[in-house]
């Protein structure tokens, strides 16, 4: 049963690797494109100006990392629901890529915040403090992997943490928000005023970073994949000599 | 409803358990009450802007004890090998988790008043029907607290380290409790208002909802086999 | 070329060093995939034939 589960592991992590091959040419052009689009084809904002370049991969950034999020959710879901450890695999490889990018939407915030609202960080805002708590729940979702040895019981747990994580997600956004409409905050949100080419060059970004993510999830859980194989086969081995 | 009857023996087995050694509340309490008064050291006792802080210094004092409560409600079990005669006892997961749940909501609420008397007195309140509206809000976040804190501290159990690993896991997910509970508090005793009271009692009553409904569901994951 | 093309020129350039990277990345991946392939594949047949 556990001889069939590593041949499917196998062929899983490969399977991630060739999608990542025909991935990886459109991903480039992608970003090229997106690049251009920021610097060069977006007009300067009138209100904030060059700053207001940062918005385009800063708020992909951030809707990225949700679906990352969501990514583990429903690794998470499909590990217990399942017991196949692919899914755990799955599920730790887009938690990496989804803290990797709640650091750029929480380095790049504040870079921008400073000029436009003249405040490093915004706690009143609802998507910069829903970032937050995710980047809180997300490094403790490691470090509880970190205290775990590798196994089933390793796959459950991290499961259901990311299960309870995501579910907080709403919760700490709504709370966020109503905190804010009562106490009214210095920061007037500048709704930034989406012009069609402002709206085309941050749809730009938003795909070139969606992919992004898809190539590096890839990449990670066939990484972890194989961690898991070599594994068992070194367990196996040992087990053989004994 | 035998169902009801189960979780009532389970979380009453518990209780006995605590009320016999007294251990677990004694220091809890007492960790509470020191967050209180060391509060008071910090900030200038009496001022307007310590009055103005004091909600945010009474959910502290409430939610940084209530893991030692937590982690203790599954060591013993899991010394005493008696979380294994409960698992495999017939009893479905989801029971043994509501029992658990319940136990710990009871002993934290009884902590939660014994501190909220310690608050008035220290910070000058008045007992009166505002502690009332505060004693709701005890209630509805001890609820979730205890639902989200009772599945992590099962699945910590057997973990090397867990005193450190149940804070860190369970307060990023608190965070929004904090909010709703720090504001709620805020309007009923600073400002003696309703206006969005309500609305923070619904968000609490979704939590507890939320993280009730999924322990239920996980707990089979989290003490199976 | 304008300041925002300089800054283009820039971040386009980071951004192809960082592909080539990842691009042998994940072609060192199918190396180890292959490698790993056929030592399940050796060690099922060994234990096999024991």
């Amino acid at each position: 049963m556990w001889l069939e589960n590593r041949e499917q592991s196998l062929r899983l992590a490969r399977r991630c690797l060739n999608i990542n091959g025909w991935l990886l040419p459109p991903l480039y052009a992608l970003i090229v494109i997106a690049l251009w689009g920021a610097f060069l084809y977006a007009p300067t904002e009138k209100v904030m100006g060059e700053v207001q370049r940062i918005f385009y991969f800063h708020v992909s950034s951030a809707m990225t990392s949700f679906f990352a999020f969501l990514l583990v959710f429903i690794g998470g879901i499909g590990y217990l629901a399942t017991r196949r450890p692919v899914w755990d695999a799955f599920a730790a490889a887009a938690a990496e890529v989804g803290v990797f990018l709640t650091v750029i939407v929480l380095t790049t915030g504040p870079i921008w915040a400073k000029p436009v609202w003249n405040t490093w960080f915004p706690w009143g805002d609802p998507r910069v403090m829903t970032e937050l708590v995710l980047l809180l729940i997300f490094i403790a979702y490691f470090i509880l992997r970190a205290s775990l040895p590798e196994g089933e019981r390793k796959y459950k747990f991290s499961s259901v943490f990311g299960i309870i994580g995501f579910l907080d997600v709403p919760i700490v956004y709504f709370s966020i928000h109503w905190w804010r409409t009562i106490h009214p905050v210095v920061i007037t949100a500048t709704e930034v005023r989406l012009d069609p080419q402002i709206r085309q060059a941050w749809m730009m970004a938003l795909v070139a970073i969606l992919v992004l993510t898809v190539v590096l999830v890839l990449l990670r859980t066939s990484i972890r994949l194989h961690h898991q194989v070599a594994q068992e086969l070194n367990q196996q081995l040992r087990e053989r000599r004994a | 409803m035998r169902q009801l009857a189960l979780v009532w023996v389970l979380a009453e087995k518990d209780l006995r358990v605590e009320y016999r050694s007294r251990q677990a509340f004694l220091t809890t309490s007492f960790f509470a009450l020191l967050i209180l008064i060391i509060f008071n050291f910090a900030f200038d006792p009496g001022s307007a802007a310590t009055r103005e802080a004091a909600p945010g210094i009474l959910w502290v004092a409430l939610i940084f004890p209530g893991v030692i409560q937590l982690n203790r409600s599954f060591q013993s079990e899991a010394e005493e090998g008696t979380l294994y005669g409960l698992v495999l006892s017939p009893l479905e997961r989801g029971v043994i988790f509501l029992g658990k749940q319940l136990a710990n909501w009871i002993f934290l609420m009884a902590i939660d008043l014994f501190i909220l008397v310690a608050f008035v007195v220290f910070y000058n309140f008045g007992f009166d029907r505002r502690m009332l509206w505060i004693v709701l809000l005890l209630f509805l976040t001890s609820a979730g607290y205890t639902a989200v804190g009772t599945v992590l501290a099962a699945m910590l159990s057997g973990i090397r380290g867990r005193d450190v690993l149940l804070p860190v896991l369970l307060f990023p997910i608190l965070v929004p409790t904090v909010v709703a509970a720090v504001n709620a508090t805020q309007e009923v005793l600073l400002r003696d208002e309703f206006e969005f009271f309500f609305q923070w009692v619904r968000l609490l009553v979704a939590f507890d909802v939320i993280f009730l409904a999924s322990g239920f569901l996980v707990f089979d994951y989290v003490v199976g086999e | 070329m304008t300041v925002n093309g300089y800054l283009f020129a820039a971040y386009a350039a980071i951004w192809t060093i960082l592909f080539v990277y990842l691009f042998f990345l994940n072609r060192r991946q199918r190396e180890v995939a292959r490698e790993l392939e056929q030592v399940a594949e050796s060690l099922k047949r060994r234990s096999g034939s024991d």
